[in-house]
């Protein structure tokens, strides 16, 4: 019975994919070690405990390449990542073709920023939409710090904006090497190496401060064969 | 012309029977301009606009139940809030802007006094999470509307689906919104032949084309732009206008130009209320202007006006009033769905 639901499901997700996919997974570290959602952690290298409550992003227009061939890009345009939901940190590829490059954006574009209400992963039911100004936010990062001198030494990056001079979309380009199981990595070590957290703990709105750590959090992610 | 009334008013009275989804663009009136909103997104159809007018009139929508859209941008008000400088919220909270009229909004591309909202669909969003006015949040919102002995029957006929989510939700409130168009006053028949100005009225709209017209922009009487129209800086609110959202320093004390039509409705006026007569708006603008230096470009040379002179200036402002428009019952609360308890 669990199978044939999960067969349903499964027909009902990749209709269009058919048996012909296979599957990217996303993985989050701290330390080189998995990444856990609301629990305390002693970081060695950053000296510093952590706990991280939310780690939600959106990844658009994601394409595929062998070489500098086009392999397939994803039907849907926008995702929502959320590091505490499994069914969201993997993408189904909708191809066996081989490929060696991934190329994404971090982030929403801004021609989906300005055309009004969008659904599904887009809907700004999901609060990663801004409400007060226009916009999406492109990923939210939240939680504690021992160098945090906030209430509860708390954190909150809601990074976003999407026009000049604040567009804080990130390009990502990696390379996949080859191997069956593969995995985009995404390491927060370089993020908060440079955030700083004794000086910088709350970004709620578009600026410098949000288009810099979008794209130090864009520059670290790499893929693993 | 009169064949084009007759075309709109039946589409109206074939609201109830079900209308062709684009067809209803029709309604829009034939001396405007094309409208700027993407109808193609978001298809007009009478089971959505009954939905979204609804909604308008539900205190549901904010977090005690007990203020409504309709709460500041009442129907009789030609959609703002007659006599009331800033606009009301949950827990008697005043909040820091002038409720705007509503209409015709389906011209206007960006939404707020300072431009924060980029599309009509994303505006609701603002008031139904700003803490002094409905101090709600989506996820709320949907969750009581799903739990509502009404609404996911409503969703499930404006969308053909019973899910009740957050786009769903503001594209009905759009589709409402749009459907308030003001153009009926005695401007509009004067134009389509069927009323004539008095002098008075004309020498006003003489005076309103040489003084006026560069931003409050005829049919609609705004250029949608933003401009510096040198009123000094409250400080009990230090409204800086776009600049609050860019942080740009040239936005800053820029403010939306508003449309003059049903001013005699939506009075007190500016951003913040803070004038209540239409002769005061004039006199800051003949007299009053803060720093020149500063104002838009539109405002460098002064306006100079007799006083008779602004007396047919506010004949002619008084044109632009659309009574038909206010009392007109499709916009007004819909009590065959929304029963008082």
């Amino acid at each position: 019975m669990k199978r044939a639901l999960f067969f349903l499901i499964s027909l009902h997700t990749c209709f269009t994919i058919h048996s012909q996919s296979q599957s990217l997974g996303i993985e989050f570290t701290i330390d080189n070690k998995p990444l856990e959602i609301g629990k305390k952690i002693y970081s060695t290298s950053l000296k510093d405990s952590l706990q991280i409550d939310a780690f939600r992003f959106y990844i658009s227009s994601v394409t595929l390449f062998n070489g500098k061939e086009k392999v397939c890009s994803l039907e849907q345009t926008h995702l929502l990542i959320d590091a505490e939901k499994k069914e969201t940190t993997s993408i189904k590829i909708p191809t066996e073709k081989e490929f060696n490059l991934i190329s994404f954006q971090l982030g929403v574009d801004s021609i989906t920023n300005s055309t009004g209400a969008h659904g599904g992963d887009l809907d700004p039911m999901n609060g990663m939409y801004w409400s007060w100004q226009s916009g999406y936010i492109n990923l939210k990062l939240e939680g504690s710090s021992g160098v945090c001198p906030t209430r509860k030494n708390k954190f909150k990056f809601h990074l976003g904006g999407y026009s000049y001079p604040n567009n804080s979309l990130a390009a990502v380009s990696i390379n996949i090497p080859k191997g069956k199981e593969k995995v985009i990595l995404i390491p927060l070590d370089s993020f908060f190496n440079n955030a700083d957290l004794t000086t910088l703990h709350s970004v709620m709105s578009p600026g410098i401060n949000a288009s810099r750590l979008m794209k130090i959090i864009a520059d670290s992610i790499s893929c693993e064969g | 012309m009169k064949f084009l009334l007759f075309t709109i008013s039946l589409l109206f009275i074939s609201f109830g029977l079900g209308v062709n989804k684009n067809s209803l663009v029709e309604i829009f009136p034939a001396h405007f301009p094309e409208p700027t909103y993407d109808f193609e997104k978001n298809p007009l159809n009478q089971e959505t606009i009954t939905l979204g007018r609804t909604l308008f009139y539900d205190p549901l929508l904010s977090k005690d139940n007990s203020i409504s859209c309709a709460s500041c941008h009442s129907p009789y008000n030609a959609f703002a809030h007659t006599d009331h400088e800033l606009s009301h919220g949950i827990n008697d909270q005043t909040g820091t802007r002038n409720a705007p009229g509503l209409f015709n909004l389906a011209w206007q591309s960006s939404f707020m006094w300072d431009g924060a909202v980029n599309h009509l669909d994303v505006q609701a969003l603002a008031p139904l999470t700003s803490q002094s006015e409905m101090g709600e949040d989506l996820i709320s919102v949907i969750n009581k509307l799903q739990n509502s002995p009404i609404y996911p029957e409503l969703f499930t006929k404006a969308f053909k689906d019973s899910m009740v989510t957050g786009e769903h939700l503001l594209k009905a409130l759009s589709q409402f919104q749009l459907t308030l168009i003001s153009a009926n006053s005695k401007y509009d028949k004067v134009l389509r032949e069927e009323e004539t100005y008095t002098p008075q009225e004309l020498n006003g709209k003489r005076l309103f084309e040489k003084n006026c017209n560069t931003c409050h922009v005829q049919p609609t009487f705004s250029n949608h732009e933003f401009k510096r129209n040198g009123l000094e800086l409250d400080f009990t609110l230090n409204d800086y206008g776009k600049f609050n959202h860019t942080k740009l320093a040239k936005d800053s004390f820029l403010f939306k130009v508003p449309s003059l039509r049903n001013l005699s409705y939506t009075f007190p006026y500016m951003h913040d209320g803070r004038f209540s007569t239409i002769r005061e708006v004039i006199n800051h603008y003949t007299d009053g202007l803060n720093d020149k230096t500063s104002s838009s470009q539109e405002l460098k040379e002064p306006i100079r006006l007799t006083s008779d002179e602004k007396t047919d200036l506010v004949a002619f402002l008084l044109t632009l009033n659309d009574e038909e428009f206010v009392f007109n019952k499709k916009h007004h609360y819909p009590l065959e769905i929304l029963r008082i308890n």
